[in-house]
């Protein structure tokens, strides 16, 4: 009983502060609103159940581990779904300013487009501000890797936002 | 070095910038430079703004701990694949009754603990409890059903340490803590309701004027929740978490003066979601609403004689994450009193169907 009550006072905790960031970075990712909320459900499904013994300090890592791993896995089975999804930010109500809303839209519907090894480092580094040795840890991956993937998928926004192709 | 080689030296940034003039560090490479340190550190700003929208809302909780209570259960009964199977199936019956008490006392525990209960120190003082007198003890609480389809679901129904419902009472009327949202969102918070005087084991004591409660620490302030009525809701500190308390019935007090049933749930138009376990969510806010509004306009004192154990909730997700629930019994709703109302559960139905 004593277990359990932990385990909900942690799931309330952790839901009350994460959940919305497990929820964007899962959407960012899947571009699917349904699919995304189906990966916070998983994550969070899984914090109630398993009761995993997460370092204090380290839940927000836990869980975006767990919800990137899920991304993963929906990403490579639906494929072809993908395609044909579109834009995440197409249903999204933009900022008024024409400009700025370009702007904004451009760089993100450019991170969405890059390939999730790529995507995965820059939502990490830039939108959740991870550092490098954190998303390492969180990936399983050396600090090289991820420095280099950070700068190769720069390099890739950079030739997208020009409207180049990537590869 | 000589003369002439210091001279030489001397010249070499002159005669390096001559050679080397058609090669700028303009364009390409500035264009690079600002893109990694300027365009990059706009993502976070960019994605608050785009994203701002996506929000992981109480329906979303709601279905996560469903989900949960589901997952445990399944969990439960998958731990009997390592037995034979002539002799599962022989012991099926058994062994599913026996592995629902286990989930019920060991991983039900804190939905099942949470049952409300009528105090007894009420029934003894009123042997002839009839239903009009609703008491808190009349919310049901969730409950894990492991046969027969009945739905289930979880009680938002916070009780004390020593299994009392956690209540808060003000000028007579009373408010039970709901365990969502945790915490309440700051921008969510009203305007100052009261002050919580002595801290009271027994509330039902309570005086009808006065603030009280059984959980909520003397002095604390009672404050109300951004656009509800205090009438229906208003939220204080517990344990140092702004907690979110429901109007409901205790103790034969059920209205106050000249009040209705829509000012204790004073939601018109603000309804996001209805979830009413085993029949379906509404997630179109427009028919909940509509749904609210038939509820809100058709419902009716009910008084009748007995009631029927329930099994089912009606959950209202709310603007701002606010969470209410009232307890289902066939046709009738009860929170602060209980409610008779038809059209409500058929138009529920149709909604749903």
């Amino acid at each position: 009983m004593a277990e359990s009550s932990v385990t909900n006072d942690l799931f309330e905790r952790l839901y009350s502060q994460y959940a919305d960031d497990v929820l964007r970075v899962s959407y960012f990712y899947l571009g699917d609103r349904q699919k995304a909320e189906d990966v916070c459900q998983d994550v969070f499904v899984r914090l109630l159940t398993r009761m995993p013994d997460i370092q204090p300090g380290h839940e927000k890592a836990w869980l975006l581990k767990v919800a990137l791993n899920r991304c993963r896995d929906l990403w490579r089975a639906a494929w072809v779904k993908r395609v044909v999804l579109g834009s995440p930010f197409d249903c999204i109500p933009a900022p008024d300013d024409i400009e700025f809303r370009t702007e904004k839209t451009d760089l993100m519907e450019a991170v969405s487009k890059l390939p999730p090894a790529f995507k995965e480092v820059i939502l990490l580094h830039y939108y959740q501000g991870f550092g490098i040795s954190e998303i390492a840890m969180m990936l399983d991956l050396p600090e090289g890797t991820i420095s280099s993937r950070l700068s190769r998928a720069r390099k890739k926004l950079e030739t997208l936002l020009k409207g180049g192709e990537i590869r | 070095m000589t003369g002439a080689d210091a001279r030489s030296v001397d010249n070499l940034r002159a005669v390096a910038d001559e050679m080397l003039s058609a090669l700028q560090a303009g364009g390409k490479i500035m264009t690079r430079a600002r893109f990694n340190a300027s365009l990059m550190e706009r993502v976070p700003e960019s994605a608050r703004q785009l994203l701002g929208g996506v929000r992981a809302d109480s329906v979303l909780r709601h279905r996560i701990l469903t989900s949960a209570m589901r997952s445990q259960s399944r969990t439960a009964f998958g731990s009997s694949r390592g037995v034979g199977r002539g002799l599962a199936r022989r012991l099926a019956p058994v062994f599913s009754l026996a592995m629902g008490l286990v989930l019920i006392a060991v991983l039900g525990t804190r939905w099942l603990m949470d049952a409300p209960q009528i105090p007894a120190t009420d029934l003894q003082a009123n042997p002839t409890l009839k239903l009009e007198s609703f008491s808190a003890g009349d919310l049901n609480t969730g409950m894990l059903r492991l046969a027969g389809g009945v739905p289930q679901y979880r009680t938002l129904f916070a009780r004390t340490s020593t299994g009392d419902p956690a209540l808060l009472s003000v000028n007579g009327r009373y408010y039970q803590m709901l365990d969502a949202p945790n915490p309440l969102p700051d921008r969510m918070l009203g305007q100052k309701h009261g002050d919580v005087q002595p801290l009271t084991a027994d509330i039902s004591l309570a005086d009808r004027v006065g603030v009280l409660s059984n959980v909520v620490p003397e002095g604390e302030v009672v404050c109300g929740i951004e656009g509800y009525s205090t009438r229906t809701m208003v939220a204080a500190r517990v344990g140092g978490v702004m907690r979110v308390f429901q109007r409901v019935g205790y103790a034969v007090k059920t209205l106050v003066g000249g009040e209705s049933f829509r000012d204790t749930l004073d939601v018109s138009g603000k309804v996001a979601a209805l979830e009413l376990s085993g029949v379906g969510v509404i997630s179109d806010v427009t028919k909940a609403n509509e749904l609210i509004g038939i509820l809100l306009r058709d419902a009716e004192p009910w008084s009748g004689e007995s009631i029927s154990d329930s099994g089912q909730a009606l959950t209202i997700y709310l603007d701002g994450d606010i969470v209410m629930q009232l307890n289902v019994s066939g046709e009738i709703v009860q929170a602060c009193g209980a409610w008779a109302c038809p059209s409500f559960f058929e138009a529920y139905e149709a909604a749903a169907s």
